[in-house]
C-alpha cells in the first residue's frame, strides 16, 4: 500500500469510516509493523491538531450582522443606480425629440379628457349604468303589464338615453299588447323627441297603431312637435276610419289641417 | 198547536238553507293555493259578463258563476298561487270571485262586461272592450283600459309608491288618492275638461289647463296617467 493510501485508511480510521474488516486488517498492520505505527502517530497528531470540532462558532448574531450589512450595501448600490437612471431620463438628450413630443402630446390629451369629461347625471347609457340599462331591457320584456309600465316610468325620469334603450321603446310602442305600456311609453318618448331617431320613430309608428286612443295620442304628439312628415301617415289612417268613430275621426282630421297650415 | 208552528218554521228555514246550500254547491268553484298566505295572481280571460272581485281574509279562491260549472265552457287551474279561470268563447257568464287580500288581479274581458274589484293589495291590470270598471281601496299599482266605459278608482288611505295607468275613448275617468300623495301627474282628454282638487306644480305656465294638465303633486312620486279622448277627466283627494 502506497503511503498516501495508508494516510487516507488511517484518517478514515480516525474518523470511524471503515468497515470492520479493514479496521481489523489495520490495527494488526498497527501492532506488527513499527514504520505504520510511527506514521499512523503522526496522521493522528496532525488529525487532532486539525480538529475542526473545537473550531469557534460563527455566532447567529454576526450572520445576522454580516447579512444586514450585505442587504444595506446592495440597497445603496439599487438606490444609487435608481436616482442616476431616473436621473438620466430627464437628462435632455436631443435624438429622442420626437419621443419628447409624443409624451407630452399624451399628457396634453389626457388632461383634456380629463378635463372636459362630460356630466353624466341622469344619463342610461354609459357603462357605469348598463346594469340598470339591462334591467330595463328585461322588464320591458316582462309578462306583467305593471312591470312594463314601471320600467318605461323609469326611463321617462331621465334625460339621455343610449339607442338600445331608444330601440326597445320603439318596438314596445308598436308592439305591446297592452294600450296602456303603448300609451306610457309614447309619452316617455315624446319626452325623447329631440334625438332624431326617436322622432322619425314616432312618426312610423302611426301606421302600427289600430286602436283609437293610441292614433289619437300620436296624433297630438306629432302636432306638439310640428312634425309635417306625419301629414301623409294620418292622412291614410283617415281613410281607415269607421264611420262610428266619430269623435277619433274628428280629432283625427283636426290635426291634420293644423299640421298643414304650418 | 205552537209546537207544530215552531216545527214548521224550522222546516222552512232548513229547506230554504237546503236550496242555498245546493245553489252554492252547484255554482261554486274553490281553487286551493300551493302557498297559502303568500301573494297570489287571478288571471281571468272572458268574454262576456260581468265580474266582482272582493278581498276577504281567507287563503281560498272561491268562484262563483252564473251558470252550472261545465269543464268546456269554464276551466280553472293553479300553479304557485297563480290561479286561472278561462271561458271558452261565446260564453256570456257573470261571476262572484272571493280572493285573499294580498292578490293581484289580471282580469281581460274580450267583449263587454262590468268590472267591480274591492279590498286588494296586489297590482291591477284590467283590460276590457267595453264596460265601466270600479276599483274600492286598492293598495297596488293599477293598470285599466276600456274602450267605452266610466273608470273609477278610489285607492286605499295609505298608498304606497304606486304606477297608476288609467284610460279610454269615452266615458269618465275618476280616481281618488290620499291628500298626501306624491306624484308625476298627466291628465289629459281631448273633448271634455279634467278637473282635480289638488295643487298641480306645473313645469311651465302656457300649458292649456282645461285639457291637459301636467306636473307634480306634493313634489312628485308615484308616475299617474289619466288620458281620455271623449271622457272628462277626474283626480280627487281622499276626504
Amino acid at each position: 500500500m502506497e503511503d498516501i493510501e495508508l494516510e487516507i485508511k488511517i484518517l478514515d480510521y480516525l474518523q470511524e469510516r471503515l468497515s470492520a474488516a479493514e479496521r481489523f486488517e489495520l490495527e494488526k498492520l498497527l501492532k506488527t509493523s513499527p514504520a505504520f505505527a510511527q506514521q499512523f502517530a503522526e496522521v493522528k497528531q496532525a488529525w487532532e491538531g486539525l480538529d475542526l470540532r473545537k473550531a469557534p462558532k460563527v455566532s447567529a448574531d454576526s450572520k445576522t450582522n454580516f447579512q444586514a450589512m450585505l442587504r444595506t450595501f446592495e440597497m445603496q448600490q439599487e438606490h444609487q443606480s435608481l436616482i442616476s437612471r431616473i436621473l438620466a431620463i430627464f437628462r435632455y438628450k436631443p435624438k429622442y425629440n420626437w419621443a419628447y413630443a409624443i409624451a407630452l402630446l399624451c399628457i396634453g390629451a389626457l388632461g383634456a379628457s380629463i378635463f372636459f369629461r362630460p356630466v353624466s347625471n341622469n344619463v342610461i347609457g354609459d357603462n357605469a349604468t348598463s346594469e340598470m340599462q339591462n334591467k330595463i331591457l328585461m322588464t320591458l320584456n316582462s309578462d306583467k303589464t305593471i312591470e312594463r309600465i314601471k320600467a318605461v316610468s323609469y326611463v321617462r325620469d331621465k334625460k339621455n338615453v343610449n339607442d338600445n334603450i331608444i330601440n326597445a321603446l320603439l318596438t314596445t310602442l308598436d308592439n305591446d299588447p297592452n294600450e296602456n305600456v303603448r300609451l306610457v311609453t309614447l309619452d316617455a318618448l315624446f319626452k325623447l323627441a329631440d334625438n332624431a331617431k326617436v322622432r322619425e320613430g314616432l312618426v312610423n309608428s302611426i301606421s302600427h297603431q289600430h286602436t283609437e286612443l293610441m292614433q289619437v295620442a300620436l296624433a297630438d304628439a306629432m302636432l306638439k312637435l310640428q312634425e309635417k312628415r306625419s301629414v301623409n301617415p294620418l292622412k291614410t289612417l283617415l281613410k281607415k276610419q269607421d264611420a262610428d268613430d266619430d269623435l277619433v275621426k274628428k280629432q283625427l282630421e283636426q290635426t291634420v289641417q293644423k299640421l298643414e297650415s304650418i | 198547536m205552537k209546537t207544530n208552528i215552531k216545527i214548521g218554521i224550522v222546516a222552512i228555514v232548513a229547506l230554504l238553507c237546503g236550496q242555498v246550500v245546493n245553489a252554492q254547491k252547484k255554482h261554486d268553484l274553490t281553487v286551493k293555493l300551493s302557498h297559502p298566505s303568500k301573494p297570489g295572481v287571478l288571471n281571468a280571460d272572458l268574454f262576456t259578463g260581468s265580474v266582482k272581485i272582493t278581498g276577504y281574509a281567507g287563503n281560498e279562491v272561491v268562484i262563483t258563476s252564473s251558470l252550472p260549472n261545465d269543464p268546456d265552457k269554464i276551466s280553472t287551474a293553479e300553479k304557485d298561487n297563480i290561479v286561472k279561470l278561462k271561458v271558452e268563447q261565446p260564453t256570456v257568464v257573470d261571476f262572484t270571485i272571493m280572493v285573499p287580500r294580498n292578490f293581484s288581479v289580471v282580469l281581460k274581458i274580450l267583449a263587454a262586461g262590468n268590472v267591480t274589484i274591492d279590498n286588494l293589495t296586489g297590482d291591477q291590470d284590467i283590460a276590457i272592450s267595453a264596460g265601466d270598471v270600479t276599483m274600492t281601496n286598492i293598495d297596488g299599482s293599477v293598470s285599466v283600459n276600456t274602450k267605452k266605459g266610466n273608470v273609477t278608482v278610489d285607492m286605499a288611505p295609505k298608498m304606497m309608491n304606486n304606477a297608476i295607468t288609467l284610460s279610454n275613448v269615452q266615458g269618465i275617468i275618476s280616481l281618488t288618492i290620499p291628500t298626501t300623495q306624491k306624484a308625476n301627474v298627466k291628465l289629459q282628454t281631448e273633448f271634455a275638461k279634467v278637473t282635480s282638487d289638488f295643487e298641480i306644480e306645473k313645469p311651465s305656465a302656457d300649458q292649456p289647463s282645461n285639457k291637459h294638465i301636467e306636473g307634480k303633486i306634493n313634489g312628485g312620486g308615484s308616475e299617474i296617467l289619466m288620458r281620455s279622448v271623449g271622457g272628462s277627466i277626474y283626480l280627487r283627494k281622499k276626504k
